[in-house]
């Protein structure tokens, strides 16, 4: 499975790793050229600093060295062994020393005995050590006749300082007495001891820096702190020989002085670098946005194209690739909606078409059913005749092909009303049983003409039977589906069989006739079609039957499927999904025979401009000895409305000079509130709901079923019954109350 | 023409010159001067010299020293011969041989000295001085603003800075203070003309002194003018100093002054030495020019005004016994509280020794106190070295 990918977001990963990439590059080569410098740079820094520090101190001692030389002959000090009397003025000789001289620590006098002769501040009492007296003796012994100032470097141990280690260095200057002579013109007397006092040596150490100074014997100084893998540099402050003492001094510089600062400069140009990528990614993110933005408004421009919505994009885009796409997807809409428009015109015209269509169906229904009227008038009036056998089987053979020419119209006004979508379903308590049997007794005789065994099988428990369902057009379904089985079957039988539970109900019509092959069932429910060309020859039909099943199944929500085995039969399973219903009021069975209502002494007028239909409609109504009134048109039938009002009104539709709908409406304007009743060949339900909300109480549909007229009249009639006594109650009541 | 008129006008130049310069010569007076030297811790002389000045018209130039150098000074100076035409010392700086003090004639002395001071002005059986003040010796100052009565002993001294907090200071590494103290503990520094350092007394003082060092309560670094201070500003209430600072003490104070015997320890009296300041000269200065003029200083200074008027002068105690009986017979309470500390006090040395053994017990003890020598040793080393520098002394004397 791939995964999701954006550009943008590999844009900005590629991009920013391989920045990430460069910078770490980078920045490794500058840290590992920086600390090499760096390290290199420390070296030579140490050698030269313990070099300068040792000069330094070398000079510092040998100017202190030669100011303090000329105390070698001063008179007062160089006696003071011998004579006390210059105490005090030595004592504050030895002061003025300590006090003006920064980097005197502390004076003193040694002669060699196991006393210190004098010494400032108090503490040099103390230092009659060996290294002290020996030195004074050596001195006072080897009556040199140079000067010889030396460094005296002593442990502070020997001196019994215990609170620091290493040592103590000392000028020592000897002391001579001049004398009168020539041959001895001085005499050491003492040595004169200069502590130095280090700290004015103006060592300034920084704190990286750690500095030993110490002789081959002995630790004069030691500052700072170790530092662990330091970088050290020793140089000698005195070679032995030259000044009687030999010292060094050894220099450490901590590493990290050096390299802190690289340290500091990789991390601020890491943290440099982290900046430079989030200024990248924020960057690349604004850019992204940008370009995301207008890609994101294009992709919500093309969705909007997919729902149909063809308008020109006029945003504002700053890339000139987006503007190009922009532009070719605006060529694109112009294309589609130059399309769109050429369709809508032509769907415009098909429209039209269709219209032109329906109107010529609904003409050519209304053209048909006016002669049709007559003709199934006519044989319907023939049929009550008593004639004989010859005559009556012809009367009955034009009587049922005047049955099928109409059924054919009606079928092709159901074909397109369903096909306009027109088409809708009503929803009753209906008796699947009571309308199974209903429709097997209407192909009762056909089945019997045929010698073919018509029977309903049904193990549908009773309370199962009653579903909400449209049960004109379920009839519509079993009578396409039983004429089809018992046309295609010579012999042998026909079996409808009902099945369901109570939500699903199963309707199968099978029969044994002569079946169909595979390619034959797969064209099935096409329009227009049978099972081939010789069928239609053979058997004739329409062809728009099954497709007629199909639709109605469809629009019930349910499924058909056909099963066949040429020579054997076939079988037609309608699924539909009927709820199961409490029954409502029981329903009277139809008669079999049309029963004519008794109009004697009751005045029917009739508007109708056909006069074959005049005579049809005459012929029918003799039977109910109605008094019957014939008006051509509408205007002549308000006249004769006006001469003397009618019991029943029956008004064709289509009338010359004036028309049903404006006598309907003059007839409303009075108040005649007798049964009018309207006879149409328009019989779409959309036209009938029109009339009846116009203020027909009823309809007759042309072609005038005899059986049906005298239900509607019936109708009518008890309903107006119904309404006189309602009405004679109440004025009955009406008196009793007054 | 010229060339006369030229050899005149130079004629006149010369003439005139040499006039100006004879009159400007004879116009300077014969101002005749005396240089003294004097310690600075010492009785303020100068009042007296302005006298003397204003009195003969010699005018006398003071220059002045600290106590503790003024020996080294004299001795230096007198090494390289510049000298003052006197000094006024206490008696025992006539054992320095090598000022070469000039030998006082008799006559020069004052017929009324007081017998202690006729005696006390011989070194080696010389006169070397002229005598000028009596007394000269350590007294126990107080402030009676702070205590009422002084403490008559240290553990009174003690018991008072306990209860009363007060305090006491002195100039504790000055060997005359020392000296006061030693002095408890009996014997002599000198006997038969001979140092006599190394002795129980002097462990017992060493001892002893080291312990005051000890004591918290008392400030021993304070020195002589840091000991002054903290008496006149309160901070002590007790100060042992020399007779010489009566003056100045009474002027601050006024009333509130006290003087007192020094302190005893276990019922033994302190002793200080008592001497007399003595005006000497040095580098045989009364064999020099300015004799005369020393001579008229010399009985100027003995004269019975000037010694009558010591005490209401400079507060000194005067070396003329007429003058000390007059201001005894005056009743005046300072003047015999300054008399009566002289009960206990002691003459000091003048021998030659006692200046070499001022700076051994001085190097004694300041080993001694800074713990490089115990209190035996430190007796031991002070006669070591006084016998080793009166050695080198005595030899050097052929030489010179």
């Amino acid at each position: 499975m791939s995964k999701k990918k954006s550009l943008v977001s590999e844009l900005q990963l590629k991009v920013g790793a391989m920045v990430l990439a460069l910078l770490t590059i980078a920045l490794a080569h500058f840290a590992y050229s920086a600390w090499t410098q760096a390290n290199k740079i420390a070296a030579d820094t140490v050698a030269q600093r313990a070099t300068s520090l040792s000069l330094d101190i070398k000079n510092r001692l040998a100017e202190f060295t030669f100011q303090v030389a000329h105390y070698s002959d001063h008179r007062i000090l160089a006696e003071l062994p011998l004579n006390l009397l210059y105490t005090q003025y030595a004592l504050k000789e030895m002061r003025d020393l300590v006090y003006t001289s920064p980097l005197v620590k502390s004076v003193m006098i040694s002669d060699g005995s196991p006393y210190i002769v004098e010494g400032y501040p108090l503490y040099t009492l103390h230092w009659a050590t060996p290294s002290i007296i020996g030195h004074a003796n050596a001195v006072i012994n080897a009556n040199a006749r140079e000067l010889m100032v030396r460094k005296l470097l002593i442990s502070n141990q020997e001196l019994g300082i215990t609170d620091t280690n290493g040592g103590t260095l000392f000028i020592a200057v000897p002391l001579r007495q001049t004398l009168p002579s020539l041959i001895d013109p001085f005499r050491y007397t003492s040595v004169l001891f200069f502590e130095l006092d280090i700290s004015q040596l103006a060592i300034e150490l920084a704190d990286y820096e750690s500095l030993r100074i110490f002789s081959d014997q002995q630790l004069w100084f030691d500052e700072g702190n170790a530092f662990e893998e330091g970088l050290n540099a020793t140089y000698p402050i005195y070679e032995r020989g030259d000044e009687g003492l030999s010292l060094s001094l050894s220099l450490s510089h901590q590493h990290s002085a050096y390299t802190r600062e690289i340290l500091y400069a990789i991390i601020r140009s890491g943290l440099l670098a982290l900046g430079v990528l989030i200024i990248l990614f924020w960057y690349l993110a604004y850019v992204s946005r940008k370009v995301t933005s207008p890609m994101k408004q294009l992709e919500k421009y093309c969705m909007s194209l997919t729902s149909g919505n063809y308008q020109q994009n006029n945003a504002n885009l700053e890339y000139e690739e987006l503007k190009t796409l922009q532009k070719t997807l605006n060529k694109l809409v112009s294309t589609v909606n130059t399309q769109v428009t050429q369709l809508k015109q032509e769907k415009v015209r098909a429209e039209q078409s269709e219209l032109a269509k329906a109107q010529f169906l609904a003409t050519m229904s209304h053209e048909i059913r006016t002669p049709m009227n007559a003709i199934l008038g006519v044989f319907q009036l023939l049929r009550r005749h008593n004639q004989d056998q010859e005559d009556s089987s012809l009367v009955e053979q034009g009587y049922t092909s005047s049955q099928t020419l109409l059924a054919l119209v009606n079928d092709i006004l159901d074909f397109s009303k369903m096909e306009a979508g027109k088409l809708t379903l009503e929803v009753l308590a209906v008796d699947i049983l009571q309308l199974c049997q209903e429709v097997i007794q209407e192909y009762q005789h056909l089945a019997r003409d045929k010698q073919v065994e018509l029977k309903l099988v049904t193990d549908l428990k009773p309370q199962l039977s009653v579903r909400l369902a449209d049960p004109l057009r379920l009839k519509q379904i079993l009578r396409n589906l039983l004429s089809n089985a018992i046309k295609f079957t010579e012999q042998g039988q026909v079996t409808l069989s009902v099945q369901g539970d109570k939500t699903q109900l199963v309707i199968a019509v099978s029969d044994s006739g002569i079946g169909m092959t595979a390619t034959q069932v797969a064209s099935l429910f096409k329009h227009f079609q049978q099972a081939d060309s010789s069928t239609t020859r053979k058997y004739g039909g329409s062809g728009l039957g099954l497709a007629i099943v199909k639709q109605l199944v469809e629009l019930m929500h349910g499924e058909v499927t056909v099963s066949s085995i040429t020579g054997e039969g076939s079988q037609f399973t309608i699924s539909l999904p009927l709820l199961c219903t409490k029954p409502t009021a029981p329903h009277s069975p139809n008669q079999a025979q049309p029963q004519v209502p008794d109009l004697n002494g009751v005045n029917v007028l009739l508007a109708e401009d056909n006069l074959i239909n005049q005579q049809i409609f005459a012929a029918m109504m003799k039977k109910t000895h109605a008094n019957l009134t014939l008006a051509n048109n509408g205007k002549l039938a308000m006249d004769c409305f006006f001469e003397a009002q009618p019991d029943l009104f029956f008004v064709d539709i289509q009338m010359p000079v004036m028309d049903g709908i404006e006598v309907c409406q003059q007839v409303r304007n009075t108040d005649y509130r007798k049964p009018l009743i309207a006879i149409t060949a328009n019989v779409l339900p959309e036209d009938v709901s029109r009339y009846l909300s116009l203020g027909f109480d009823d309809f007759v549909a042309k072609p005038i079923d005899m059986q049906a007229l005298f239900d509607t009249i019936t109708r009518v009639m008890d309903k107006q019954v119904q309404a006189q006594s309602s009405t004679t109650k109440s004025d009955t009541s009406t008196l009793d109350n007054k | 023409m010229p060339g006369r008129l030229c050899t005149t006008l130079l004629f006149l130049l010369i003439t005139g010159l040499f006039f100006y310069s004879s009159l400007g010569y004879a116009r300077q007076p014969d101002q005749k001067s005396l240089t003294i030297a004097i310690g600075l811790e010492n009785y303020d002389f100068k009042p007296l010299f302005a006298q003397f000045t204003r009195k003969t018209g010699i005018k006398v130039k003071v220059v002045e020293f600290e106590n503790n150098s003024l020996k080294s000074e004299l001795l230096l100076r007198a090494s390289n011969n510049a000298l003052p035409d006197g000094i006024i010392v206490p008696a025992d700086y006539m054992g320095l041989t090598a000022l070469d003090l000039s030998e006082v004639p008799d006559n020069w002395l004052s017929t009324h000295l007081i017998e202690q001071v006729r005696q006390n002005i011989k070194a080696n059986g010389t006169t070397l001085g002229v005598p000028i003040v009596f007394g000269n010796h350590l007294m126990l100052y107080y402030n009676r603003a702070l205590v009422s009565e002084p403490a008559h002993s240290w553990q009174q001294l003690r018991t008072q800075q306990q209860k009363q907090g007060v305090n006491i200071s002195w100039n504790y590494y000055e060997m005359y203070w020392y000296r006061a103290f030693l002095g408890t503990f009996g014997t002599s520094l000198i006997i038969d003309g001979n140092a006599n350092l190394d002795t129980p007394a002097m462990v017992n003082g060493l001892r002893w002194y080291k312990s005051l060092k000890d004591e918290i309560w008392l400030d021993v670094a304070c020195d002589y003018d840091c000991t002054v201070n903290q008496f006149l500003s309160d901070e002590v209430a007790y100060t042992i100093n020399g007779s010489w600072m009566f003056q100045r003490f009474s002027e601050h104070f006024g009333d509130k002054l006290g003087v007192a015997q020094l302190p005893s320890l276990r019922g033994e009296p302190m002793r200080s030495y008592f001497s007399s300041h003595v005006m000497a000269f040095p580098d045989n200065a009364l064999s020099g020019s300015k004799s005369a003029e020393l001579r008229t200083l010399s009985e100027f200074l003995q004269s019975l005004p000037v010694q009558s008027n010591l005490w209401s002068s400079i507060n000194a105690l005067p070396v003329d016994k007429r003058a000390l009986d007059m201001l005894k017979i005056q009743g005046i309470r300072q003047v015999e509280a300054l008399i009566s500390t002289l009960e206990h006090a002691q003459p000091m040395p003048n021998e030659a020794q006692m200046a070499f053994v001022w700076e051994a017990m001085l190097k004694g003890l300041t080993r001694h106190l800074a713990g490089v020598l115990d209190e035996h040793q430190a007796a031991h080393f002070m006669q070591h070295i006084v016998e080793k520098s009166i050695s080198y002394e005595q030899e050097k004397k052929p030489g010179q």
